[in-house]
């Protein structure tokens, strides 16, 4: 406990409470690094309950900027942030929040030819993308990077989530070997969002990278958890790794990124991706 | 003309709800093959939940997770029952 100072102590006396986390677990928070992918629906919850719960080093990727149509959901922003960089404007927020965390911002878009060295840094990534080709790349890397992933989608009043841990269960790829066809499964952009379903959700992914960092009780590897806004349910699907995954399985035909946009587009992605959680 | 004892509800999830809106139709497929069920479904529906769940070769789709009472379907051959519960799960880009 002497690593502490007396107000860090004082801020994360309800972890260190807890006979999971304790002062040990609180330390590893500390030394330990997160990858968010989308600063939107999704990544503001994650960013926050991250920050705030002392998760040392928070990268933060997001090529967009603030719009006043994300404000409904996307709480890592606020009004005067319109029009600033997400990944900035959610640092100072995050940063706010919390000193105790170093938020690094990455001001561009994922690429097959970025997305190793950016992962290559963090302990664990989290999937808030908007987009098919940025889930594709971001499983196919943290598979062939052997890096835990907490994958989630939202779309009105629904939202997935899984945890993806190389080795030890499904990826995205056995899920859906596939991108859907063109144009038919919407955006947010196009078919809307509760704001609190992405809160909702992002809160759960948060917990999961928390539970994965002290490696404490059951993350959703190999089951998917399916949330019905409307109905206020929640359902859990066993899904089992498939042997013949491109990625995961156990003949890889996919060993390096790919050109994800070209996949999608041939397998029937139509609109063309912005890294914007939108 | 259907019986209850031949009906199999088809439950709907993310953008093939809002397609057919409806969150869950029952349909008298009782006896027949998943794939079968499937595509007597989308007959009585737009080409847009066609192409949602089948190619234009007709093959169902690998970006659609489909269970079969809350599980993953193992044996595609085997006959629907009565009572039975087809999930179809898309995909969601949304973050």
């Amino acid at each position: 406990m002497s690593q502490f100072t007396e107000a860090q102590i004082e801020r994360y006396s309800r972890h260190i409470l807890l006979q999971e986390v304790g002062g040990a677990g609180q330390r590893k928070l500390l030394d330990s690094r997160v990858l968010i992918v989308g600063a939107g629906g999704l990544g503001s919850p994650v960013g926050l309950y991250l920050a705030a719960a002392g998760v040392g080093t928070i990268g933060l990727v997001d090529s967009d900027f603030v719009d006043l149509s994300n404000l409904q959901r996307q709480i890592l922003h606020a009004t005067a942030d319109v029009g600033r960089p997400k990944c900035l404007s959610g640092r100072d927020t995050m940063v706010a929040l919390n000193p105790d965390v170093r938020v690094v911002p990455h001001h561009f878009r994922l690429t097959a030819d970025n997305v190793l060295d950016v992962i290559a840094d963090y302990d664990i990534v989290v999937d808030g993308a908007d987009n098919f080709p940025t889930r594709y790349l971001a499983n196919d890397a943290c598979v062939i990077a052997g890096k835990p992933l907490s994958h989630a989608g939202i779309l009105r009043f629904e939202g997935h989530v899984t945890t993806i841990v190389p080795g030890c269960g499904p990826c995205y790829r056995c899920l859906y070997p596939e991108p859907p066809p063109p144009g038919l499964v919407p955006s947010c952009q196009e078919a809307g969002i509760l704001g609190a379903v992405a809160g909702i959700i992002g809160s759960i992914q948060a917990a999961e990278v928390l539970k994965l960092l002290l490696g404490i009780g059951d993350p959703l590897v190999g089951r998917l958890l399916v949330f019905d806004g409307l109905d206020m349910t929640f359902r859990t699907i066993s899904m089992p790794r498939r042997p013949n995954c491109p990625v995961c399985g156990d003949r890889p035909t996919i060993v390096a990124p790919i050109d994800y946009e070209e996949f999608c587009r041939l397998r029937g992605e139509a609109t063309s991706p912005s890294e914007v959680s939108s | 003309m259907s019986t209850n004892g031949d009906l199999v509800e088809v439950r709907l999830f993310g953008p093939l709800r809002t397609l057919v809106g409806r969150k869950s139709v029952t349909l008298p497929y009782a006896g027949l093959k998943i794939d079968d069920a499937l595509a007597r479904f989308v007959d009585d529906h737009t080409d847009s939940v066609r192409s949602m769940l089948f190619d234009s070769q007709g093959r169902r789709r690998r970006s659609i997770i489909l269970l079969l009472n809350d599980h993953t379907v193992e044996d595609e051959a085997q006959r629907l029952r009565a009572g039975d519960v087809i999930s179809v799960l898309l995909p969601l880009a949304g973050g």
